[in-house]
């Protein structure tokens, strides 16, 4: 379970997060979307405790990040948009390493290996790495200490479309199991029916709940400003699908200036 | 949510295992070290081979410890401090007290250099320099070695950059090592020193290596106490100067640690 309630931080004169206010429920994907400086990194740094908020109160898994932080940490795995490893260690060590942190079985490590598909790299340092096999070490982190929070920065971004396919299926086997996760992505369209939620936060706020099995529609309809990538014909993605993707982002960027609609009914319910 | 939560026991004995064991296997692959253990050795074999008696050799091995064992040890700081820079983001979303790494990696270097300025003494041990007055001068080296060591971790930290810690680090080695002997003797004739000695002896006795290097020489020189008896200060001072020596390179390490421990609390992304 996350619980942020009235979340603030500034960078000097800059609002970076004015009151962010949600709660993820655990055995659920939330998808947290918006434009970038919108606030979506910041708010999950501020859950993982790499951040402390200016105002505000955030509990993960009933810890308070900041009064009891260790214990909120102990509850959580984070994984950001490009993982680094001490570069002279190997893959095997670094898993090691952090399995000793979170008080988890060594053998643990070789597992996470295997479902990462980098066990033929197990003795490779990270330095040498690709960025995909970077994500995948961090992707197998994510998983080694089975925390009931995960926390996912814009995950997948330096994977093939066939590892992400992975990405998603795992995030859904680890709700199922119970978890919590949290994963914040500008890939709407890759990210459609995936989730069962979606919040959209604009300019430091909630700004409403998405259809999390009609993001395209949204981002369409410019409620999502310009934020997608689209992806290239082949190695996994159809020359059809990065059509349909370049058309929907030429729409999203006419719109992105395009103001939000008044809030109806359902978007005052949110909770801010 | 129990299944889960079975994962949740205390870590236990193995987070500082674990953060000794990757400090040891990266110092391992670390150039500083593996530089390091050839001069240690290189000087020790040198110190035995070339002095014309044993005493000798312990002086040459207490120049080696004054120069350069403080050099390496505050370059072994800031490459651990900086080695891991890019890693801070998920190091510190781990259930771990920040100050932890820091001491993790103080007491996995103090072991490391304890273990390889045994390449430095054990040459002239084995020519047959004095043991006992050898046992303390490594013990000495060791303790200038902890305090530089956190002077790195410290710089490390502290600085954005490597190459900024490197300055940052070696410019307070050069301060210590010349720098305040230079302004010392330059303030000798000041009025306030003139008539206050023992504050000019203080400034002395809280540098590490001044403390270190008059330690040292009055114990292999065997001078006795009286011979510095100038003022009352100095006098202690050298009748305690190995207590002296041991306190005040404890109170650098700590306080270095405690600064380079605040930084990481203080660190945001």
């Amino acid at each position: 379970m996350i619980e942020a309630d009235s979340l603030e931080k500034s960078y000097g004169k800059k609002k970076v997060l004015r009151g962010i206010s949600f709660r993820a429920e655990p055995s659920t994907i939330t998808l947290f979307v918006g434009p970038n400086g919108a606030g979506k990194s910041t708010t999950v740094k501020v859950l993982a405790g790499l951040i402390r908020a200016n105002g505000g109160v955030a509990r993960v898994n009933g810890f308070d990040v900041v009064s009891e932080r260790i214990e909120a940490q102990r509850s959580l795995a984070y994984l950001s948009q490009s993982p680094s490893f001490h570069p002279r260690l190997t893959c095997l060590e670094v898993l090691r390493f952090y399995a000793g942190l979170r008080g988890v079985a060594k053998a643990r490590c070789e597992s996470m290996l295997e479902l990462t598909g980098l066990t033929e790299v197990a003795r490779l340092r990270t330095g040498k790495l690709s960025g995909g096999m970077r994500q995948r070490l961090g992707l197998a982190l994510l998983l080694l200490a089975d925390a009931p929070v995960l926390l996912l920065d814009e995950p997948g971004l330096s994977l093939d479309p066939a590892w992400r396919k992975r990405l998603q299926e795992t995030l859904h086997f680890e709700a199922q199991r119970g978890k919590t996760v949290l994963v914040t992505t500008h890939l709407i369209a890759e990210w459609n029916n995936v989730a069962d939620r979606c919040l959209l936060c604009r300019d430091g706020e909630i700004e409403r709940e998405l259809d999390p099995t009609d993001l395209p529609h949204n981002f369409d309809a410019g409620i999502v400003p310009g934020s997608a990538r689209v992806p290239r014909a082949g190695f996994g993605v159809s020359p059809k699908q990065a059509l349909d993707q370049a058309q929907l982002l030429r729409k999203t960027e006419k719109f992105a200036n395009a103001r939000t609609p008044p809030p109806t009914r359902e978007t005052r319910a949110l909770p801010r | 949510m129990n299944v889960l939560g079975a994962q949740f026991n205390s870590a236990g004995m193995s987070i500082p295992r674990a953060l000794l064991g990757r400090e040891f296997r990266a110092a391992l692959i670390n150039r500083y070290f593996q530089v390091f253990c050839a001069l240690s050795l290189l000087g020790g074999v040198t110190a035995s081979l070339f002095s014309e008696d044993a005493n000798a050799a312990g002086f040459l091995v207490l120049q080696i410890a004054l120069y350069f064992v403080s050099l390496f040890a505050l370059l072994a700081g800031v490459s651990s401090a900086q080695g891991e820079r890019e890693e801070w983001q998920l190091l510190f979303t781990q259930p771990v007290p920040r100050t932890a790494y820091v001491i993790g990696k103080f007491l996995a270097l103090f072991s490391i250099f304890g273990a390889v300025l045994l390449l430095l003494f054990l040459p002239a041990l084995i020519s047959g320099s004095a043991p006992r007055s050898l046992a303390l001068l490594y013990l000495q080296t060791l303790l200038l070695a902890a305090a530089f060591l956190s002077l790195g971790l410290a710089a490390g930290f502290l600085a954005h950059d490597r190459a900024q810690a490197i300055i940052i680090g070696v410019s307070a080695w050069l301060v210590l090592l010349v720098g305040v002997d230079l302004i010392a003797l330059f303030a000798a004739r000041w009025p306030v020193f003139q008539n206050w000695p023992d504050v000019w002896v203080a400034v002395l006795m809280l540098n590490p290596l001044d403390s270190f290097r008059i330690e040292a020489l009055f114990a292999l020189q065997q001078i006795p106490a009286e011979a510095a008896n100038k003022t009352p200060l100095a006098n202690w001072w050298i009748e305690h100067a190995a207590a002296w020596f041991a306190l005040i390179s404890i109170f650098w390490s700590a306080a270095l640690i405690t600064i380079a421990g605040w930084r990481l609390n203080r660190w945001e992304e």
